[in-house]
């Protein structure tokens, strides 16, 4: 393979890599907890942020670099894995605070809009304050991670990088998956299902929303990291409102609520979507690519919401069989046992279940 | 121990001690209707008590209220005499009532036996870092709810239900469903809106044959229904509602013969 397609294909993957880790966190949000949000992005963007200043140095006579020719309003240049946790740390404060102030206040659709505004909002005050985080122009240089630790460089050190964030994407693997088959991801759906009734057993439904909402912010923080410790740059036109609806088009397309599903999106969704419109037949001007590109996103969402609902790998459902507990030294009925299997695994109708409703 | 029957026959000795569940000049309106009016009411530990009365005489409307769903206008309501009014419905599901809805609220994307384990309180592996430490930190637990998950939906008649999508259960087998779920709870005071709405007639024996077994294990119950016979064969007490007021109060057949009652029924 040449150099620059290793290069391509490193990207490619790290990529991959930070769209696995934003879609878990905010399918957590979304998709287990049913907090819809549109201003996702703006978590990552706090990450990105919080990684470079933890690795940028002082602003002015720090690491060489960058002294004089970008301004932000503080930094310090911390070892690996420090910056990370800050980036983790960024995206789950900032979750917390715009978590206690909109999620209680307001409902569904509502929730979605304000949190896109937020995120607006987040945009408009770096974008305007240039002394906070350099504007429009954004940093530029941030430092690699364990670069001068591992002595590698150009393509071994992209490769390197590839390892890392797939490092990464397995521990936040476990942190999704964990959450997913636990009692605290039942009650999350629950919530999701039925605020309601889950209220009415006794749930606490804001603290569980609120701790759901602020652990997808840090692996969103997190996903903003790793993006950035490979890019080595940042600024406001990276993390426009645009990008939070592809992540909202991968979990819808690959599978509400389903880790697995969202992998899968986030595998399928640049490909049709980056590959797509090249097949189209050329329109007028190019700038109308961007606009089709739009078009499909909303389409494809709104077919999969109305034909296939659940996404193409649809939440797991977890069942049981009372067999299970045999091997736990429980004592069950043979006769008891046997009927669930015939009728759980084959979906035989029994009579005693003949509870026909209206 | 007490004395028995102090008021009626189907009063109970507990009656001599302070009610469980206590309502004092309750009152909710929307807007202009007066949905409940001043009403007062108590509730026996280990009782049965029936609310009826024609539609839109304000039963569910007490059920919400007490549940804190709805906050009252007007009034206090007291389980063992601490006062319930303003707190939040999880605040009051933790103090030991559970509740079911008219229109039935299962989580229809979970499966009926997962609607059951939604249900027992302070769960290990609940919380964030109970989750993180894994099935081995909450499996324990979890196996001895889902043995008692399973217990009820066999005496319930719907094992073979366990795994499939409460979504997709018939009416009358969703409200079955939410009885057990608010029975999985394991509350002091059951407050069940219409448990037999749509409930298949063979399936309302076994209904009423599990909540006397749970009546009899000291469970107290508020029960909103139409089906007399249910009623009569269920409820210490009858309470009778009319356009958000107590019309009135006693064993069913007593109520029954109440002009009042007739009345109401007949212009309700
Ligand atoms: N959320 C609400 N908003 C407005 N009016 C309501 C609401 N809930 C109940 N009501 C009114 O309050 C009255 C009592 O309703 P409800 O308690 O449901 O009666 P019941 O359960 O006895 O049939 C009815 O007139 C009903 O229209
Ligand atoms: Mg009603």
């Amino acid at each position: 393979m040449s150099v620059s397609v290793q290069f391509y294909l490193t990207l490619l993957l790290v990529y991959v890599g930070v769209n696995l880790i934003a879609c878990w966190g905010l399918n957590l949000q979304m998709g287990v907890a049913g907090i819809l949000n549109f201003g996702f992005v703006l978590f990552q963007a706090a990450g990105a942020y919080a990684y470079a200043l933890f690795t940028l140095g002082p602003v002015s006579g720090g690491a060489g670099l960058n002294a004089g020719y970008q301004v932000y309003l503080w930094g310090t240049q911390l070892p690996f894995p420090i910056p990370f946790l800050a980036a983790i740390a960024a995206g789950g404060l900032l979750a917390a605070l715009v978590g206690v102030v909109v999620l209680p206040r307001l409902r569904g659709d509502y929730q979605a809009v304000a949190l896109l505004v937020v995120s607006l909002i987040g945009g408009g005050i770096v974008l305007n304050n240039i002394s906070l985080l350099n504007g429009a122009s954004g940093l530029s240089g941030i430092p690699k991670p364990l670069a001068g630790v591992t002595g590698l460089s150009g393509i071994g050190y992209s490769w390197f990088y590839v390892a890392l964030t797939a490092l990464i994407c397995l521990m936040v693997w476990y942190v999704v998956h964990q959450i997913g088959v636990s009692p605290f991801g039942r009650t999350l759906r629950a919530i999701r299902e039925s605020e309601a009734a889950a209220r009415s057993l006794g749930k606490d439904v804001k603290r569980k929303r609120l701790t759901a909402f602020i652990v997808g912010g840090a692996l969103g923080g997190l996903s903003g990291a790793v993006l950035v410790g490979f890019i080595n740059a940042w600024a406001p036109a990276s993390w426009g409102y645009q990008e939070t609806f592809v992540f909202v088009t991968v979990i819808i397309i690959g599978g509400f609520g389903s880790n697995l599903g969202v992998a899968v999106g986030v595998i399928l969704v640049p490909i049709i979507f980056g590959e797509l419109p090249t097949f189209l037949p050329q329109l007028g001007q190019a700038s109308w690519l961007g606009a089709i590109q739009l078009i499909l996103y909303g389409a494809l969402t709104l077919g999969f919401l109305w034909f296939r609902p659940r996404g193409i790998v649809p939440e797991k459902r977890i069942s049981y069989s009372r067999s299970d507990l045999v091997g736990r030294g429980r004592q069950v009925e043979a006769n008891e046992m046997l009927a669930v299997v015939l009728a759980g695994e084959e979906g035989v109708p029994r009579h005693d279940g003949d509870v026909s409703g209206q | 121990m007490m004395e028995m029957s102090v008021v009626s026959e189907g009063v109970r000795e507990a009656e001599v001690s302070a009610p469980i569940l206590e309502l004092r000049g309750v009152s909710r309106q929307f807007g202009g209707v007066h949905a409940v009016e001043d009403i007062s009411m108590s509730v026996y530990e280990g009782q049965v008590v029936g609310l009826i009365g024609p539609n839109g005489a304000g039963k569910s409307t007490i059920v919400s209220l007490i549940a804190g769903s709805l906050q009252s206008t007007d009034g206090k309501i007291f389980l063992d005499q601490k006062e319930l009014s303003g707190l939040a419905p999880d605040v009051i599901a933790r103090r030991g009532i559970a509740r079911t809805f008219q229109v039935s609220a299962e989580f229809s994307r979970l499966t009926v036996l997962q609607n059951l384990l939604v249900a027992p309180k302070e769960q290990k592996g609940e919380g964030l870092f109970g989750a993180l430490a894994g099935r081995r930190y909450w499996g324990g637990s979890e196996s001895q709810n889902i043995e008692r998950a399973f217990e009820l939906l066999t005496q319930f008649g719907m094992l073979a239900k366990a795994n499939d999508y409460a979504g997709s259960m018939s009416g009358g087998q969703r409200r079955l469903l939410e009885v057990m779920r608010a029975i999985m709870v394991g509350p002091r005071v059951l407050l069940l809106d219409e448990p037999t709405a749509g409930v298949h007639p063979n399936m309302i024996g076994e209904l009423r044959e599990q909540l006397v077994r749970l009546r009899n294990q000291g469970l107290t119950i508020l029960m909103v229904e139409h089906e007399m016979d249910f009623v009569r064969s269920m409820c210490d007490v009858v309470i009778v509602m009319a356009r958000g007021r107590v019309i009135a109060k006693g064993t069913l057949d007593e109520v029954r013969s109440d002009p009042k009652v007739m009345e109401a029924y007949v212009a309700g």
